[in-house]
């Protein structure tokens, strides 16, 4: 494209190839300033996108841990079974977050291109090419394999179907819900004894322990984590408060809660034993 | 008369009342940079009549906006990073092979930021020597980089968008890869 700006007559005048256009001094300046701002953020997607589609895939994502609790036999028949899912970006995504299923993907794959019967690529080989070639796979591809998959589950057979509800209700419970129960919990484990509370600590891990201290600084539990740092020594607690971080995933602040409820109704016992 | 711009698939449409115009966004870094110039010259003309212009045109190339080498420099980092999410081949094909001038006006756009690394990462040792060499004789400027080196550059890449061999992503986005790290 031919381009050129001409400043003659107290105008700018503007040719892009054939077009011409005249503009005046403030025009020529908001027009500046437009094309500066655009070409600032050229490939951005609009405000809002990418979590629209993280919110999607948290939605779904239960899908892809009902298959990984899925023994080889059943998931390869699936598989084989739903080629037009296109299960390769699945893999992608399982690659860190569930690995084992993300390697017994490969290997259903793999082993049917080996077969030559084309289903997935023509050779394992082509297949082996194909990942390592991969231009990286977005979030969005991943959204519509799953909700394919979704759609060829919907009425698979009971055993899947009670799978995925049992998969969704883990996964798909909206956290916030699961952190108002948990700060009421962990509140009124603050508001117990410091003796009493003890008790309870002294029987949980200290990866547990860890978590208990991010679930505390995730939800500002104060009353709890004030009590932490009178009844631990003083190196100990700062030890956990800088090294754990303030965020917990939803599955473990669950299997916290089940622990330290099950910890308290044994404290219970123990004090109704000791009152007999 | 009145202009607006507006980006429509990762091309600038400039629009009035009565027609459109596309162009290409290293195009509307030309135009950016002709437009630069143009304020430049008015600026330096000293029989200019309209004094509070020239104190408008000023304050907008000098403090309000950016100055068009910075827009360049953020312009070809997004693109270097969305580059990045493309297939290996594709890689090669487009940054690997390119011509020995157009590595170095990336090398100079992109000189100290983030991107440098990922160009780096894409290039063999000999041709970053030779980069190495080049941007220390070489004067660049912003014209001829723009003009003479990207342009063919980008024509390519925008060649492959439209026949769809290519996406570009926005770098900014959520992605994932198959293979293991």
């Amino acid at each position: 494209m031919d381009i050129s700006v001409r400043f003659t007559n107290n105008n700018f005048e503007l040719s892009l190839d054939a077009c011409k256009a005249k503009l005046n001094a403030s025009e020529m300046l908001l027009l500046r300033e437009n094309l500066s701002k655009e070409l600032l953020k050229p490939l951005k997607k609009t405000a809002g996108f990418w979590e629209e589609q993280q919110t999607q895939l948290d939605e779904l994502k239960y899908i892809a841990f009902a298959l990984a609790e899925l023994d080889e036999k059943s998931l390869e028949n699936i598989v084989i079974g739903n080629v037009w899912c296109e299960w390769v970006p699945l893999l992608a995504f399982t690659r860190l977050t569930l690995p084992k299923l993300a390697n017994s993907l490969q290997s259903i794959i793999e082993n049917r291109s080996h077969k030559k019967n084309y289903l997935f690529f023509a050779n394992p080989e082509a297949f082996m090419d194909q990942l390592h070639l991969e231009p990286a796979i977005s979030i969005t591809d991943v959204i519509t394999t799953l909700t394919k998959i979704q759609e060829a589950l919907s009425d698979y057979s009971p055993e899947i179907t009670n799978l995925l509800t049992q998969q969704k209700t883990i996964h798909t419970k909206i956290q916030p819900a699961i952190n108002d129960k948990a700060f009421s919990f962990l509140d009124y484990l603050g508001g117990l004894p410091a003796s009493n509370l003890k008790i309870i600590l002294k029987q949980i891990s200290r990866e547990e322990l860890a978590l208990l201290f991010s679930t505390c600084k995730m939800l500002k539990a104060m009353k709890l984590f004030n009590q932490l740092k009178i009844i631990f020594p003083e190196k100990l607690f700062q030890q956990f408060e800088n090294n754990c971080p303030a965020k917990v995933e939803e599955h473990q602040v669950r299997s916290l809660l089940t622990k330290l409820n099950s910890e308290l109704k044994n404290l219970k016992e123990l004090l109704n034993n000791r009152s007999k | 008369m009145s202009l607006t711009l507006q980006v429509n698939e990762k091309k600038l449409v400039l629009q009035d009342e009565t027609l459109a115009l596309q162009f290409n966004l290293h195009e509307g870094l030309q135009l950016l940079n002709k437009i630069d110039k143009a304020l430049i010259n008015l600026i330096d003309n000293t029989d200019l009549k309209g004094k509070d212009f020239k104190n408008e045109a000023l304050a907008s190339i000098k403090t309000r906006s950016l100055n068009t080498l910075e827009v360049a420099q953020s312009f070809y980092c997004s693109l270097l990073e969305s580059l990045m999410l493309l297939g290996t081949r594709d890689r090669q094909l487009l940054i690997g092979d390119a011509p020995l001038m157009v590595l170095t006006c990336l090398m100079y756009l992109v000189k100290g930021k983030p991107a440098e690394q990922l160009l780096r990462d894409n290039l063999s040792q000999r041709n970053l020597n030779k980069i190495e060499e080049e941007l220390s004789y070489f004067d660049l400027n912003l014209n001829t980089i723009l003009d003479d080196f990207l342009l063919p550059f980008f024509n390519n890449l925008n060649n492959r968008l439209a026949e769809k061999q290519l996406t570009l992503q926005d770098p900014q986005g959520i992605y994932f890869k198959a293979t293991a790290f």
